[in-house]
């Protein structure tokens, strides 16, 4: 027991000393803290319209460019070509795309990982079995399987809850379950044959135990870093369905149906496309440097 | 390794199978019919019943399922239930354009990865490997179709540079080639490099230098060599990935090719085309999987020794 | 080393903002010299946007404004429409057709020397031919039911080709009222009197087709190598989701058209679109309501925009089968409580105020004085008080149901503010999903209280409008409501053969239906284009599925560099 905790103090000291992996993991809580308590922060409603003002520049642009003419100080970041305000719609956005990148990477933790173990350690036919259902879904492509998840379903009572959120969940689960699943069972199917679960199977422990508390611990580094690479490519997913029209419903903001609107008129004004791709842009970075420095502490050699 | 890949090739068969199920089942779990295809002028649901008669899409969609898979034996796709055209006619235009965007792209990310990432592990930690590293993490984080758009902004309409509409000269090609291979430019650059590291480090490189070669030929003779191998052996899915997933660059950029097509048959619920395009591209990625087994079977001279 | 990945990737960032942002300011397309200003060049090239490729281009099958537009340049009907009136006038036909005295037996004959592009001889049996593929229920085109007015062709294009026997099949093509009486004479047998069979004469669904084609091309005969007409340009080259090339037909009879290439590109986006017309790639463009601040704040693309008028009104529907709608006074009065001007100046931007009747300007009927539904606030509160709902609970909270996007959302709170503000009313916004919301509005069990729908003329005349859209037999529109003294009226109208008396009937048909109300005009459908200003002689009428339709062989380009 003493050997692992000092693991995870080790790969924390190092995780802290990696500013990049820090200052990510920085963004990323100010992304949660908006996203949690948009309703208070966000001066607007998302959806409300200003009849009078399409596509105002931002006023925090003016001094550099912008048409003075156009921009009013009520809306800080401008509005999009509707006249909704942006600075709010990116706010509210920012709760979609975080629940987009949390929950169906924590699903498929939760699905890919018990499937994996269950895998790795029986072996047998349930080994079998998992083998071929995922050659199956890898034979799918990643993108135009969620693509066309998306597209059936999204007109079903289904796609109805939540304003498309569930189908969304359960498609970017649904498509990418298995790699963590494999993942899983090749740590579980490494670590199987090491003397400390010999000797612990031989004392008689139950098998669940076994999983539980000595194998799981071992396997989780390379998993924790899929789930850091994970969400960024959740979020990506989603993005790039809404910008074409298939995938979180409107009037729900999420920077990919930011992006999507504000593409129609982004030859007169870059605003309403490049606020939201920034957005996106940051926090997969974020999430990108949280990743290598996970994978840098918990595993030195790993060095990728 | 012959059987091995003989028995991989036919179990090809049920995932295939298994494949055009979910699809098919999936195409049809859509409300909406085919035939009403114009939102500004609906047709009256009579009309549409007859429609759907006359193609065959009122029947039980097991049995339409089983129709298709005998049509499917006989390499008959079907024909297009929205367009005047067989589905083979549709794949057999449209998607030579996406192959050879996709190859060019692939071409155009080994030209700058490979030598990018070689030389980054050679001088690990300086400002080369900084800045391809840096270029790397942007190539993957920032979306694609982002850097499209102002692409498109900064080099065809302020700059007009390039032509907007239209695709098959150079100059029309470079764009959409361009934008496509930065994802795999990134992710290429980064396993080159890791690779390479890795070479390096080896017990044999370490004991070729041990007799007294230069430093050159240790590094071309030994390193580079064992350094391509899981490169190589991910040129198939990374060429697959490159023209199965190119539909938003197509869209984007107006290049006739099949990606943006079959959004669009999603969309309008064209079943066959959707099937046909999905298994196409099946087949594809599932022959490309394969081939990452076999070579790795054949060029890791670890392996082989076995 | 992670420092400095952070920095250069921001740095990168950061220049693609600064790029972007050069073009803050009105910018403006390349200057053009004009040579030898006004002069047709005999060799001018035309660039258009045709929008996404076209499902299919044979003219029987034709639905979509973008394959009706490749028809109607490559082919020619009997008759065609005048761009002033809209009244049908000769075309392949040598005169106007003759008609029997029981007004149901239609006879055109064909000019002399008349020639597909391809020199052979056209023929009355190309029209018969043309004709009889539409009614056809192997083509199953959507715009069949045009000639249902036509002796047995619904019989034969309802049939079930799977069911029915063969020998039944050529029956019911046999007794199809189409036949052509020689080379040059053809002959329509009606059901009933219809005077608007002229109308139809010139659509898609009579174009001539060579047997030849047909046979050599089979499937693929719309390919450019067997897709002949008689029509001003031919289809030289379709590269298929990338462009169509149209050169000029020489052997056109009203003599060569002065354009010598049309190239139609296929692209989707508008925003690409709106790009390429920047750049000098498209030469007219169809403006978005998302541009139109970009083109008005740019002088150049200011003068270059222009208005064009359209064929379709859009109306909010009640279901008049259901309280409270069932009560013509509730539905007037809803009609009456909000200001369409406003609502065109505010919220359409693009369109025009739906104050006159359900026929839009420019199609033959509008009717500019009918005041039935104007807004009045008082007279729509004083029709409110008339209906025996005037305070019963099923005025409370009525639903309004649309398909669900950002655009539509906003114009329905519009709606909702106006009613709360002028009537007192509480409207209840119903958002579905768009799929779905078709669905609901093809039957009358589902069809929600209120919604939006438009209605495009198929082609110009009343009939289209007040019989096929609210007749109570209409397939079209599921208001359910029903009014036998308008249904007699419609169809007198139909059967009529007096001009002058037809109009007037259909009118006073008009008039009661904005006062019956079972929907309220919301406006009408105008667009704005962008000509570059070497494109002339464009005459735009409200039926254009193509620039300049009913005059193709008139647009020229002047040489510019």
């Amino acid at each position: 027991m003493r050997e692992q905790r000092s693991l995870w103090q080790d790969a924390l000291h190092r995780l802290v000393r990696n500013r990049a992996a820090m200052a990510g993991v920085a963004v990323i809580v100010l992304a949660a803290i908006l996203a949690i308590f948009a309703p208070l922060v966000a001066p607007y409603d998302p959806t409300d319209v200003f009849t009078n003002g399409g596509r105002q520049a931002p006023t925090l642009a003016d001094p550099f460019f912008g048409d003075q003419r156009y921009s009013d100080p009520r809306y800080l970041l401008g509005t999009d070509q509707i006249g909704r305000d942006i600075l709010s719609r990116l706010i509210w956005g920012a709760r979609v795309s975080m629940l987009v990148g949390f929950v169906p990477v924590a699903l498929i933790f939760l699905v890919g990982a018990g499937v994996g173990m269950l895998a790795g350690y029986h072996g047998g036919w349930v080994d079998q079995l998992l083998m071929r259902v995922t050659d199956v879904i890898y034979a799918f492509p990643d993108l135009l399987f969620l693509l066309i998840i998306m597209a059936t379903l999204r007109s079903t009572p289904l796609g109805d809850l939540m304003g498309g959120l569930i189908l969304i969940f359960a498609g970017i689960a649904i498509v990418n379950w298995v790699g963590m699943a494999r993942l899983v069972r090749g740590q579980v199917l490494s670590l199987k044959e090491k003397e400390f679960i010999e000797a612990a199977r031989a004392t008689g422990v139950p098998a669940r135990r076994i999983m539980v508390r000595h194998l799981f611990p071992n396997a989780l580094a390379p998993v924790i870093v899929s789930i850091a690479f994970g969400i960024p490519s959740a979020m990506l997913g989603e993005a790039t369905l809404s910008f074409i029209g298939i995938g979180i419903r409107p009037p729900t903001a999420t920077w990919g149906v930011m992006i999507n609107e504000g593409y129609q008129v982004f030859s007169s004004s870059p605003w309403p496309v490049l606020l939201p791709a920034i957005c996106i842009g940051i926090v997969m970075l974020s999430f990108t440097f949280l990743g290598d420095g996970l994978r840098d502490a918990l595993d030195p050699r790993m060095k990728l | 390794m012959l059987t091995y890949v003989a028995r991989r090739l036919l179990l090809l068969i049920p995932t295939l199978f298994f494949v055009a199920l979910i699809t098919f089942g999936l195409a049809h779990a859509a409300p909406g019919s085919p035939f009403d295809k114009n939102p500004d002028r609906p047709l009256p649901q009579a009309t549409i019943e007859r429609l759907e008669r006359l193609y065959g899409v009122d029947r039980p969609v097991p049995e339409q399922f089983a129709l298709y898979l005998g049509n499917l034996l006989r390499f008959d796709l079907g024909s297009s239930l929205v367009k005047d055209r067989s589905v083979a006619d549709i794949i057999g235009s449209q998607f030579p354009v996406s192959a050879q965007l996709g190859l060019q792209a692939l071409f155009l990310a080994l030209a700058v990865a490979l030598p990018l990432g070689v030389i980054s592990a050679l001088r690990q930690n300086t400002a080369v490997d900084y800045g391809s590293m840096a270029l790397a993490t942007v190539g993957t984080t920032i979306p694609s179709f982002v850097i499209a758009i102002f692409a498109i902004y900064v080099f065809a309409v302020n700059l007009k540079l390039i032509p907007i509409v239209g695709w098959g000269t150079p100059k029309h090609m470079i764009l959409p080639t361009l934008i496509l291979s930065l994802g795999a430019m990134a992710f290429l650059t980064r396993i080159t490099r890791a690779s390479m590291l890795e070479a390096i480090r080896q017990d044999y490189v370490r004991t070729a230098r041990g007799k007294g070669l230069s430093e050159q030929m240790v590094i071309v003779g030994h390193a580079l060599k064992n350094a391509m191998i899981p490169v190589a052996t991910i040129i198939g899915p990374a060429t697959a990935g490159l023209i199965t997933g190119s539909f938003i660059i197509e869209t984007l950029f107006s290049v006739p090719g099949l990606g943006r097509e079959f959004v669009v048959s999603i969309v309008r619920r064209d079943y066959p085309v959707i099937m046909g395009v999905y298994l196409l591209y099946a087949f594809l990625i599932a022959v490309a999987n394969l081939t990452v087994d076999i070579l790795y079977g054949v060029l890791d001279p670890r392996i082989r020794v076995r | 080393m992670g420092h400095l990945r952070s920095v250069v990737a921001l740095v990168l960032t950061g220049a693609f903002v600064l790029a972007a942002c050069q073009g803050q300011g009105p910018t403006t397309t390349n200057p053009i010299t004009q040579i030898g200003e006004g002069q047709p060049d005999p060799n001018g090239a035309l660039t258009t946007n045709l929008g996404s490729e076209p499902d299919t281009i044979d003219p029987h099958k034709a639905s979509f404004v973008g394959e009706i537009a490749v028809v109607m340049s490559v082919f020619e009907g009997l008759m065609t429409l005048d761009p002033k009136t809209l009244r049908p006038v000769p075309a392949a036909a040598a005169k106007e057709p003759e008609i029997s005295s029981d007004q149901k037996s239609w006879k055109f004959t064909l000019r002399d020397g008349l020639k597909f592009s391809d020199g052979t001889p056209l023929t009355a049996r190309d029209f018969e031919r043309g004709f009889m593929r539409t009614c056809d229920p192997r083509t199953a085109g959507d715009y069949a039911f045009v000639l249902y007015i036509v002796a047995g062709c619904e019989k034969w294009n309802t049939m079930d080709v799977r069911k029915a026997s063969a020998s039944a099949l050529d029956a019911a093509k046999k007794a199809v009222g189409i036949n052509a009486l020689d080379e040059r004479t053809i002959q329509f047998d009606l059901i009933e009197p219809a005077a608007y069979f002229g109308s139809i004469a010139y659509m898609w669904v009579g174009m001539p087709v060579k047997q030849e084609s047909l046979d050599k091309g089979g499937e693929r005969w719309t390919e450019p190598a067997t897709y002949i007409g008689n029509g001003p340009f031919r289809l030289t080259s379709w590269k298929h989701n990338e462009s169509m090339v149209f050169e000029r037909n020489d052997g056109y009879w009203r003599g060569a058209p002065k354009l010598k290439k049309w190239t139609r590109q296929m692209l989707n986006e508008g925003a690409v679109a709106f790009a390429a017309y920047r750049n000098n790639e498209l030469d007219v463009l169809g403006v978005a309501a998302e541009d139109l601040r970009s083109v008005e704040s740019d002088n150049e693309l200011k003068g270059q925009m222009q208005d064009v008028p359209g064929s379709c009104t859009y109306y909010i529907g009640f279901n008049a089968t259901r309280p409270p709608m069932d009560d013509p006074n509730v539905r007037l009065a809803f009609a009456r409580s909000f200001d369409r001007d406003q609502y065109v100046k505010e919220i359409q931007k693009i369109g025009a105020a739906a104050n006159g009747g359900f026929i839009p300007p420019g199609i033959p009927g509008y009717d500019k004085d009918d005041a039935a539904q104007r807004f009045d606030p008082a007279a729509a509160k004083a029709s409110l008080a008339k209906s025996k709902y005037a305070s019963a609970p099923e005025l409370r909270n009525v639903k309004f149901t649309y398909a669900s996007n950002a655009r539509t959302k906003t114009r329905v709170e519009w709606l909702q503010q106006q009613w709360k503000q002028n009537l007192g009313l509480e409207v209840v916004p119903d958002p579905v999903d768009s799929t779905a919301y078709t669905q609901l509005v093809k039957k009358l069990e589902t069809t929600p209280l209120m919604f939006i729908l438009g209605w495009c003329a198929d082609f110009p005349d009343q009939q289209n409008w007040l019989t096929t859209v609210f007749h109570s037999t209409t397939t079209v529109a599921k208001t359910g409501w029903k009014n036998e003294k308008y249904d007699a009226l419609v169809r007198q109208a139909d059967r009529e053969s007096d001009k002058a008396r037809r109009d007037a009937l259909y009118q006073e048909a008009s008039r009661m239906l904005s006062a019956e109300a079972p929907a309220a005009w919301l406006y009408y459908v105008t667009g704005k284009i962008l000509i570059k200003p070497w494109v002339k002689g464009v005459t735009t009428t409200a039926l254009d599925s193509i620039l300049s339709q009913f005059r193709l062989w008139e647009v020229y380009v002047t040489k510019h560099s």
